[in-house]
């Protein structure tokens, strides 16, 4: 028995009912069922009212005894409109209110996973668990519990009022009411699953139209069009087809259940008519049951409708928990080091590093030193481990414990917020917000700055004349409500959002792919400059434009196959100068 | 993408009782008169047998009830269960026919809107993000489908419903008529007043939804750089701007609703109280009939619902006129000049041209000025070969792409044999010359379907050219052989594999022409052979034009063309360029030592 009410418990407290609604809203919760169960109690009187008038006008005649009944009759149904007023904004609105929580909380937890996450979940799927499954989840709590609850105070009022009234004439009447609940699931069983089907059938067609229209290229070159109409015309008749047969139980469901409870109006018509003659009941009695006969088909209907309302919520919720149940990789270690401004110098010390198991070594043995402001190119071929190497130093990309030390401090003891304070990153794949040039300009270092340091940053990353001929210059919105950007322009505008946090150490994560090679050497230049005491570890294939720095590393399938000077790899006459000479040439005829 | 595709629904029109876009909606339901004529009268059908029900209840009350009369009494309720049967069956044929209708206006709509979009020009797809076209098609269509399964005939039925009760009343007892009906006036002017309000919420709702979907989905494709920049603070609070800004709008909403159907409740309550007071002076002054009171208030109860329905219905309305608007102005886009979708030419073009072509003056820009080929002329023999030569946007993929006039060029002329190939159809000209692009894209289905691009073809022809080209050592590994499915976008399939598909799609479809735009880098040493001679057998005997991605593959050619930011700068045989000791042979020495070392 105990054991029993525990799992019931437990079922209570996982169901969402509880969790997203009752456990924060209680109040709200309350006062809701109150209300509903005044509205629906309410529900008795209007039919009984009715009785009344027309018993009485059966028998005498007094108007004044009418009139206090018709004025009551409005004066109920005013108070009933007030506790209707009141269950709609206790359950529907509150059900908003949880809608909201969802969001937020889901929002603020994405925002601590890690990249590795990202690529586990696609964006599409995060947004869809998002959108459509807090969508499914608030009407569970919302219209399904509100319906749920409804449909169960209906069972416990009407049926013990009909019986009162007369109980031979409610056995007849509501012979066939039960029957209601059985069509209802089983025709919402047949509904489901074709459901289902044109669902399934809509994405196809998607997918379609979605490949067409990726692939239009080849479709017009190999003249594929009325192929592919036919193929699409196959799918939508396809699709045509799956409607109309879900049409068929979508159409019979709302007339059967009309259906059935006019049969009871019928039978309330023979055995009932026959009663009043015969003087068993009143007149009023009969008009009342009809009126109850038409109350309870709700109810009926209803239950099946909460029900698979509140299992989707469910469905949908475990969604949307097994992002919540993720945790990032990046641990947050005890002992963080809180106070720390470093000088920039960096050692890779044997790094090893792969994504699973199962795949290759994407680094194979790095030890590399830098020493506090110097400048670093990584250079090879695509695929040589470049860019993971660099994205371990903010923590894009984990490593072991002992494995990266900024200033003799093992990253992962450093707080990750101190640690990317200090670091000015700017990724390969340029991404900018659909906000203010200036946002984004300020985007780390907060929006407080005068617009004048923005334009100093803009100077730096030689963007600053291209802004001044927009016609809203550093005001102008970005992406798609207001100007669109050339690829060149928005990877200008990466660099000085990472110079705008004033870091110790700058990472250019083959971020320049984009502009014009002269452009390019003015922006290290500028860089070198403004920043003299920085660390600065570039990836690049432009050779020439890192000629200069301190130490170039040439990268080849995860392991540093040479390092130096430009001067000394030039005599090396390995990788290095292979590349430098194909992309001095090719610099040359673009 | 995705992002665009929220902001599409944001801009919903606000003149959306825009007359054209009525009229066009019509005239696709107007392709299915008879069964729209059948779901009117159904309509006035069951709407009469509705109103039966509460009048025969009444004079059951009259005639039999009151009077003692209890056969009559039998024969009405039987009167009744016909009738009632009757409806029943009449409003599931209702229903069904309704859903053909739209779904069949829903069928002939998306296909004509992608009919359409099938004939607009590349340019047109440059301009316009995936998501978009794709929503037009799917989620604009199902929006005008919507208009059927739940709207405009539910309302039509509801305004017959509305006006059914009004006959009825009036013809019961006019008096009592006048008396209740006066209540009506309240309910417009509640329903407008709410109706508008409700309006322009669900707008404000859907503009707020799609900024937070917007928000959503740039932060999470951009989650990377606000980790990176410590923003998690900022960005949280921005949403939470967002979402609450969203949240109050939809409690506003909420409370119209939670204030207008108590209301309409309210009144409908009044009107009751009305024909229970007024009903029984008249009763009492022998006016009126128990009977035709219990009518009354049935056909009051009746009266609300549609009322209430309509209110609602508003919204759908609304959203698919919105929706009619987006696909009617994609429909008004120009279509691909002389694209001709009839009358296939493909014999008459194989044996009239003989494959030569010739660029007189070609100046080409994507848009604007901005000019990719600049004053291209050069000239192919026919069954000669050609390749072009130079590095990334030096315009070797533009001459591929103005020579199918997927883009038309500026200036000059492009001849083929002896025709401008402006002058010829397009669907014609792509019979003739046949591109295989650098990405190779391929379809969902069997390795066949993306073989023959869903060509009716048979089996033992398809691979006789694979074994004719040499690469039936592929269709041994594929497994399934030609009925392997290919999953999305090919992930399951080597380099290679997709190179063999791509090789044997277009000998199958035989062009005079054809233009290699391949990458053959990264494939295993055994496959890139098999490839090479299969590209050798392929291009014997037609005019082939080679974009050079690899000196290596292309030192065969009869002629190489150096192209540097869209200008021919050489021409010549490997042998004559090297001699002229140009760009061209030190790229060659660039390339050779790369190999040389990649081997190392």
């Amino acid at each position: 028995m105990n054991k029993l009410f525990e799992k019931l418990r437990g079922f209570w407290e996982k169901s969402i009912i509880y969790r997203v609604f009752i456990k924060k809203y209680k109040r709200y919760f309350i006062i809701g069922t109150l209300s509903l169960i005044a509205v629906d109690i309410i529900n008795i009187f209007p039919p009984l009212l009715i009785k009344r008038v027309i018993d009485i006008l059966s028998k005498e005649a007094c108007l004044t005894k009418i009139a206090a009944i018709s004025g009551l009759y409005i004066f109920v149904s005013i108070f009933q409109g007030a506790c209707r007023y009141l269950w709609r904004m206790n359950f529907i609105g509150t059900s908003f209110r949880c809608d909201y929580d969802l969001r937020m909380a889901f929002f603020g937890h994405i925002e601590t996973l890690s990249q590795k996450l990202f690529q586990k979940y696609k964006t599409g799927d995060l947004m869809s668990r998002a959108t459509n499954d807090i969508g499914a989840v608030r009407m569970g709590v919302g219209p399904g519990l509100l319906i749920g609850l409804d449909a169960m105070f209906y069972f416990f009022v009407i049926p013990p009022i009909i019986i009162y009234l007369s109980p031979k004439l409610s056995l007849y009447t509501f012979l066939l009411m039960p029957l209601m609940p059985f069509i209802a699931y089983k025709i919402k069983d047949i509904i489901d699953k074709r459901f289902r089907d044109v669902q399934e059938q809509f994405s196809r067609i998607s997918e379609k139209v979605q490949e067409n229209t990726s692939g239009i290229r080849i479709v017009k070159s190999f003249n594929m069009s009325r192929q592919e109409e036919r193929t699409l015309s196959e799918l939508c008749k396809d699709f045509m087809g799956e409607n109309l047969k879900l049409a068929v139980p979508q159409s019979l469901l709302g007339p059967a259940f009309e259906y059935i409870t006019y049969t009871g109006i019928i039978i309330l018509l023979f055995m009932g008519g026959r009663m009043v003659v015969e003087g068993v009941i009143t007149l009023g009695t009969l008009v009342a049951f009809q009126r109850y006969i038409s109350m309870m088909v709700w109810p009926m209907t209803a239950v099946g409708w909460a029900l698979s309302l509140l299992q989707r919520g469910n469905a949908s919720m475990k969604r949307i928990d097994d992002v919540m149940n993720e945790r990032s990789e990046i641990v947050v270690k005890d002992s963080v080091v809180q106070q720390f401004i470093p000088l920039g110098k960096i050692e890779f010390r044997d790094i090893n590093f792969r994504y699973d198991s199962q795949k290759e070594w994407i680094l194979k043995g790095i030890n590399l030193k830098i020493t506090a402001g110097q400048r670093i190119a990584i250079v090879g071929p695509i695929g040589s481990g470049k860019s993971t190497l660099i994205n371990m130093i903010p923590r894009v990309i984990p490593v072991g414990d002992q494995s990266i030390f900024i200033d003799g401090v093992d990253i992962n003891t450093i707080d990750i917020k101190l640690l990317r304070r200090h670091i000015g990153f700017v990724p390969q794949e340029t991404f900018l917000f659909s906000e203010r040039i200036v946002d984004n300009l300020l985007f780390g270092a907060g929006t407080a700055d005068s617009s004048n340091n923005a334009q100093e940053l803009a100077c730096m990353a030689a963007i600053e004349t291209e802004i001044q001929e927009l016609p809203g210059r550093y005001e102008s919105y970005l992406g798609e409500r207001g100007i669109n950007l050339s690829g060149g322009q928005k990877q200008r505008i990466t660099i000085a959002r990472a110079l705008a946090i004033n870091p110790s150490i700058i990472i250019l994560d083959d971020c320049l792919s984009s502009v014009d090679a002269r452009v390019e050497e003015v922006i290290i230049k500028n860089i070198l400059s403004n920043f003299k005491n920085k660390t600065l570890l570039v990836v690049t294939h432009r050779l020439p434009a890192v000629k200069d720095f301190d130490m170039i590393v040439v990268m080849k399938e995860g392991m540093i196959v040479e390092r130096g000077t430009h001067e000394q790899l030039i005599k090396v006459n390995g990788l290095y100068t292979s590349l430098y000479t194909k992309e001095v040439l090719e610099e040359r005829l673009g | 993408m995705e992002k665009e595709e929220f902001f599409s629904e944001d801009v919903l029109a606000d003149k959306i009782y825009n007359r054209t876009v009525i009229k066009k909606l019509l005239s696709y339901v107007l392709r299915y008169k008879a069964s729209g004529l059948l779901s009117i009268f159904l309509v006035l059908i069951t709407t009469v047998l509705f109103l039966m029900g509460p009048y025969l209840f009444g004079y059951v009350i009259d005639h039999g009830i009151n009077k003692g009369d209890k056969p009559l009494i039998y024969k009405i309720a039987l009167l009744v269960l016909g009738i009632e049967t009757l409806r029943f069956l009449l409003v599931i044929v209702q229903g069904y026919n309704i859903q053909a209708i739209g779904q069949k206006v829903m069928l002939d709509m998306r296909m004509d809107l992608f009919k359409h979009i099938q004939s607009l020009p590349i340019s047109f797809f440059d301009k316009n993000p995936v998501g978009r076209i794709v929503t037009r098609l799917t989620n604009d269509i199902a929006a005008i489908g919507e208009l059927f399964s739940a709207g405009v005939i539910v309302v039509i039925g509801d305004i017959f419903i509305i006006i059914g009760i009004f006959v009825a009343m009036f013809m019961l007892n006019m008096k009592l008529a006048i008396i209740t009906l006066s209540v009506f006036p309240i309910i417009v002017v509640i329903a407008f007043w709410f109706g508008n309000r409700m309006k322009n919420s669900f707008r404000e709702i859907r503009r707020k939804l799609a900024r937070i979907n917007s928000y959503l989905n740039e932060n999470i494709t951009g989650m990377k750089v606000i980790q990176l920049f410590n923003r998690e603070k900022k960005n949280y609070d921005k949403f939470d701007e967002i979402n609450t800004d969203y949240l109050k709008e939809q409690v506003k909403y909420i409370r119209y609703f939670a204030v207008f159907q108590p209301a309409i409740n309210m009144v409908n309550a009044l009107a009751v109280g009305l024909v229970l007071w007024y009903g029984a002076v008249r009763y009492m002054h022998g006016f009126l009939t128990l009977g035709v009171m219990v009518a009354f208030l049935a056909y009051i109860h009746d009266l609300f619902d549609p009322i209430r329905d309509i209110v609602e219905k508003y919204n759908i309305f609304q959203g698919a006129m919105a929706s009619s608007e987006r696909i009617f102005s994609l429909m008004k886009e120009p279509p691909e000049v002389d694209y001709i979708i009839t009358n296939p030419v493909k014999e008459v073009f194989k044996s009239d041209f003989k494959g030569a072509i010739k660029f007189e003056n070609v100046w080409f820009a994507y848009s604007g000025s901005d000019y990719v080929l600049k004053d291209i002329s050069f000239q192919i023999v026919p069954g000669r070969s050609v390749a072009l030569v130079g590095v990334t946007g030096s315009g070797k993929t533009s001459i591929a792409s103005v020579l199918t006039r997927l883009y038309e060029i500026q200036k000059g002329t492009i001849w083929l044999d002896d025709v401008d190939i402006r002058k010829i159809e397009k669907i014609g000209l792509r019979y003739v010359i046949g591109l295989v692009s650098q990405d190779i894209f391929l379809f969902a289905g069997t390795l066949r379907d993306n073989i023959t691009l869903f060509n009716p073809m048979s089996d033992s022809k398809v691979l006789g050219i694979i074994e004719e080209l040499g690469l039936m050592p592929f269709i041994d590994r594929m497994p399934g052989g030609l009925g392997m499915q290919i999953v999305e976008r090919g992930a399951n399939l080597s380099v290679g594999e997709r190179q063999f598909i791509s090789l044997s799609r277009i000998i199958l479809y035989d062009p005079r022409v054809i233009i290699l735009d391949e990458a053959t880098s990264n494939m295993d040493p055994i496959s890139e052979v098999l490839i090479q001679n299969a590209v050798q057998k392929a291009t014997q005997g037609r005019t082939s034009i080679f974009i050079a991605h690899r000196l290596s593959t292309i030192l065969h050619c009869d002629k190489l063309i150096v192209l540097n930011k869209g200008v021919k700068i050489e021409e010549g045989s490997h042998e004559e360029l090297l001699r002229l000791g140009g760009l061209y042979s030190q790229l060659y020495r660039v390339y050779m030592r790369e190999e040389l070392i990649e081997r190392v």
